[in-house]
């Protein structure tokens, strides 16, 4: 008989995401520690939580040591959407600490004991421990912290004290808090990118290590590591089902009838090779009952039913019909989880069955930690497998001309079942294309190099390997006028 | 210096010792306390001719120190102006009506006129 587990219980942040990754909240009860720089934001997520919990029916106390003014404060957070005056001061109070701390921290406690006793809160921030490191031994600190956390046991209230840490040197409150949660800034490039970081949380599966952080005029949200939560490779489930058509027929004939369900295929190529123009295809067989996804980064949704209409796919019509939805997120300034979940909960909310991601690049641009992008992909991969989504992307190679390919990314080819390969090749000062497989999940296929060209109805693939086998010889005087 | 003074019950650090220095500077006489109780305790004690009681305080917050003040018939005169961060509407529903108030963050000669203009009646 295993041992019976007990989980500590949890207060709700109310802040998007951080939930998430703090294993349900705060530890209820207990004192944690939200650490920052000026301007990482603790201002803002302490108020946020202050005000979820209160919108929730219960009531706050927002007490200051030595910071900024409530009134200051509240200017500036009056003109974010999580202010509610009408909950200030009767379910959220903000008061100074600082008198009774100018004698001992004792009185703080003594103070903060009364507080919680008349006003009683569930939720207690505490901002501006810094100057009590300042102006107490790490002794008084430390029984500080222990004095709230026993105040804390005994009113039921969870404490999150705010401070600005301190780099390099001793911080005694370290080793007495539940849970240490650290915001960061940090610039790459020009662009300044926030995070949040759990540290310490006691007797939780909190999700450590850095997560992506926005503010905007909503407040904090918090974007998970993706490849942290999700993609669990041992909840895919066995693959089942009819291969899904490319709209291709001839490529589906050399796939072995097409693309396996749920499975992820990518679509390797120079630019100009005509990748989006198959993944157009695929998509063009959606019906309301299977609905496609279409994730780009460079072209519009208006500019890519142009082009599909070009091709003579009917894209306006399934869009027109809900059975066809055209995302697209321009490659600058994103937040990779962000991207994650926001495709993740697309997929969800319309039953997504195809999925056509353009360009494996889009998601290398919205990190700046360049080797997440496999990891990430793989997990998305993993959980649209788990989903039944049958995924294609495309990745686009450097060299231009010539059969050999060179991956953009190492492992890419690990985390696709099934490979097609474009290629340019130049011959007689004529460019042509030419297409190949090289794997496919549980299918026999076509292992033969095939030409291709994009015509005003589409990809048409040869129905042979004869030209491609004359390129490829160096005959190619009879490929020249013969193409498919 | 006048004869008259004026008690400050604010808790945040700062804000007392700013209208302490500019109410001296305009010659009044000041005393300040960090919360409604000492407050209040002050007020018994030395009956200033005016009262600047801020709203959310630790021990006693600033709508029951009113109620304190009012309750007391030695002290119920003096006059009281209510500051906050929070709008005047929901000062005057907190305090029951009083609407005597100044919005924090405040500017100062516009605090000096209030004082001034209450003191007077």
């Amino acid at each position: 008989m295993s041992p019976q587990v007990t989980k500590l219980e949890r207060l709700s942040t109310g802040v998007p995401g951080l939930d998430r990754i703090l294993d349900g909240g705060l530890v209820r009860g207990g004192v944690h520690l939200l650490q920052g720089v000026p301007g990482a934001g603790k201002t803002v997520l302490s108020n946020q939580m202050c005000f979820a919990h209160v919108a929730a029916g219960g009531r706050a106390l927002y007490t200051t040591l030595l910071a900024e003014t409530s009134a200051h404060m509240m200017q500036h957070i009056s003109t974010l959407s999580f202010f509610d005056a009408s909950a200030v001061p009767a379910a959220l109070s903000y008061i100074s600490a600082y008198s009774a701390m100018k004698t001992a921290l004792k009185d703080v406690v003594k103070l903060l004991s009364s507080e919680l006793r008349s006003k009683k809160p569930a939720l207690l921030i505490i901002d501006g421990l810094a100057i009590a490191n300042v102006s107490f031994g790490p002794v008084e600190v430390k029984e500080f912290i222990h004095e709230l956390q026993l105040a804390g046991e005994a009113y039921g209230c969870t404490t999150l004290i705010l401070s600005t840490g301190a780099q390099g040197s001793y911080q005694p409150e370290l080793t007495m808090v539940d849970g240490i949660i650290t915001l960061q800034r940090t610039l790459h490039g020009t662009r300044s990118l926030r995070e949040v970081e759990v540290q310490k949380m006691r007797g939780s599966n909190a999700v450590f290590g850095r997560h992506s952080m926005v503010i905007t005029g909503s407040g904090v949200t918090v974007y998970p590591r993706l490849e942290a939560l999700l993609g669990d490779p041992n909840a895919v489930p066995a693959p089942a089902g009819q291969p899904l058509g490319t709209g291709v027929p001839r490529l589906d004939r050399m796939l072995g009838g097409g693309l396996p369900p749920s499975s992820t295929t990518m679509r390797l190529g120079p630019s100009g090779s005509g990748k989006t123009t198959i993944g157009l295809h695929f998509l063009a067989q959606s019906t309301v009952e299977e609905p496609g996804l279409l994730l780009g980064f460079y072209e519009g949704p208006s500019r890519l039913a142009r082009k599909a209409k070009d091709l003579g796919l009917p894209f306006q019509e399934l869009v027109d019909a809900g059975a066809l939805t055209l995302m697209c997120f321009p490659p600058t300034e994103q937040i990779l989880d962000d991207l994650g979940a926001r495709l993740l909960e697309t997929l969800h909310k319309q039953k997504t069955m195809r999925l056509f991601i353009d360009g494996l690049d889009g998601f290398e641009l919205a990190t700046p930690d360049r080797h997440r992008v496999i990891p990430f992909f793989t997990a998305l991969a993993n959980e649209l497998r788990i989903m039944g989504v049958t995924t294609l992307f495309t990745s686009e190679t450097p060299q231009t001309i010539g059969m050999k390919i060179e991956v953009p990314f190492a492992g890419t080819s690990g985390l696709a079942e099934n490979i097609i390969l474009l290629h340019w090749l130049q011959s007689r000062a004529r460019l042509h294309r030419l297409l190949s497989i090289t794997k496919v999940r549980d299918s026999e296929f076509d292992l033969s190099v095939h030409e291709y060209s994009i015509t005003g109805q589409g990809i048409v693939v040869a129905e042979d390997s004869t030209g491609a086998r004359a390129l490829l010889s160096g005959e190619s005087a009879d490929v020249d006028g013969g193409g498919p | 210096v006048t004869d008259k003074t004026i008690l400050v019950i604010d808790d945040e650090y700062g804000i007392a010792d700013l209208l302490q220095f500019a109410l001296e500077d305009a010659n009044y006489r000041v005393l300040t306390a960090p919360n409604g109780k000492m407050g209040l305790a002050a007020a018994q004690q030395h009956h200033p001719h005016l009262i600047l009681l801020d709203v959310m305080m630790p021990i006693m917050d600033g709508p029951a120190t009113l109620r304190a003040l009012k309750a007391d018939e030695t002290l119920r005169d003096i006059p009281v102006v209510m500051m906050s961060s929070i709008d005047e509407a929901r000062v005057a529903q907190l305090c029951q009506g009083f609407v005597v108030f100044v919005r924090k963050p405040f500017n100062l000669d516009a605090l000096l006129g209030l004082v001034e203009k209450t003191m007077d009646g």
